[in-house]
């Protein structure tokens, strides 16, 4: 049976996956709690209350009290810095596919290797900031964005390579095709935690200014 | 015809009342201030049973928002202080519309629901 604690500690916890500013959860667990403490003074059960649907209610409570929202809009970040990225994407791969990157070197310097690879990597990395900055202009914070996605996403890219070359060494490696999915899901991983990491750092220097109520319920 | 079942009565229950919860909670409040958890036993006492406190609760929470209650810490006899909900003035105000209102739109319903009554049917 859930005690109060249990009760304020689950719509914490679903307000937090809302994406709440913290000011406004506590402000919300505080009056909760005190609510409920008074409540069950009376001889209530939370569950009698509140039903046993605690993150419905919560959700309806932080709507209806108007608590603002964090604007992380992480699904559209990710999709429009992949949509940015696609074309650069798509010309390295055609690049490396059609031509060889050293036709006159057959023993390249790895200062070599990594300019060409940097190259490759950049019209990448410009398409999505480039696709950030356009797309996304009316979001709160969306330049501290870009600017921390300048920084990281390189930096996971970095990270990556090793990271992938480890796991391609550790499987002989082999060229089958859920093998090369997972390769691939690891770099896009990397980078995509950069990326919102990037965007969740630049919202932590706005903070609650850049926060919007959350969307009022039909009455 | 098929007669309602309890569910259906029960939905159109809900129908109805989503609309008036407010105003009835804003009502209750302004015969006399209370807490939450209070709020929610005198509506059903008030014949409006189905109503919890995971609806009251959240509403009484908007119409603080909205400048409609205002609450105020109160020591209780049994057990911890509690907030206490009251009308502030604008609160006052707006259920006084809602009243005018109210009356007005179940004038309009009656008189539609009345003239529509089938006649009586006769024996032949």
């Amino acid at each position: 049976m859930l005690d109060q604690r249990d009760v304020v500690v689950i719509a914490e916890d679903e307000w937090r996956a809302m994406g709440l500013v913290a000011a406004d959860r506590t402000a919300l667990a505080d009056d909760l709690r005190m609510e409920l403490r008074a409540a069950v003074a009376d001889g209530a059960t939370p569950e009698q209350l509140i039903g046993l649907d605690i993150r419905a209610f919560a959700r309806r409570l932080a709507e209806e009290a108007g608590a603002r929202r964090v604007p992380y809009e992480f699904r559209r970040l990710l999709l429009t810095a992949l949509a940015g990225a696609a074309p650069g994407v798509v010309i390295g791969w055609i690049s490396l596919w059609y031509q060889p990157l050293f036709p006159a070197d057959p023993t390249p310097s790895t200062a070599a290797i990594v300019a060409v690879y940097a190259g490759l990597a950049l019209p990448v990395l410009a398409g999505a900031l480039g696709a950030v900055a356009i797309r996304m202009r009316g979001l709160p914070a969306i330049g501290g964005t870009v600017a921390r996605m300048a920084l990281l996403v390189p930096l996971a890219g970095l990270l990556a390579t090793p990271v992938t070359m480890g796991f391609a060494w550790l499987v002989g490696y082999s060229t089958a095709t859920p093998i090369v999915a997972i390769e691939v899901s690891i770099v896009a991983a990397l980078l995509a935690g950069a990326t919102v990491l990037a965007r969740r750092w630049a919202l932590a220097g706005a903070g609650t200014a850049a926060a919007t109520p959350t969307d009022p319920v039909p009455a | 015809m098929r007669r309602m079942a309890p569910d259906d009565e029960a939905d159109r229950q809900t129908q109805l009342l989503r609309g008036t919860l407010d105003m009835c909670m804003l009502a209750l409040l302004a015969k006399e201030p209370v807490h939450g958890y209070e709020l929610v036993r005198r509506l059903n006492l008030a014949g409006l049973d189905a109503v919890g406190y995971g609806t009251v609760y959240p509403l009484l929470t908007r119409m603080r928002r909205l400048g409609l209650v205002a609450d105020q810490m109160e020591d209780s006899p049994a057990g911890p202080p509690r907030k206490v909900y009251a009308p502030t003035v604008e609160g006052r105000r707006v259920l006084a519309g809602w009243r005018r209102q109210w009356d007005a739109f179940v004038e309009t319903i009656n008189a539609t629901v009345a003239d529509a009554q089938p006649p009586a049917t006769t024996r032949r």
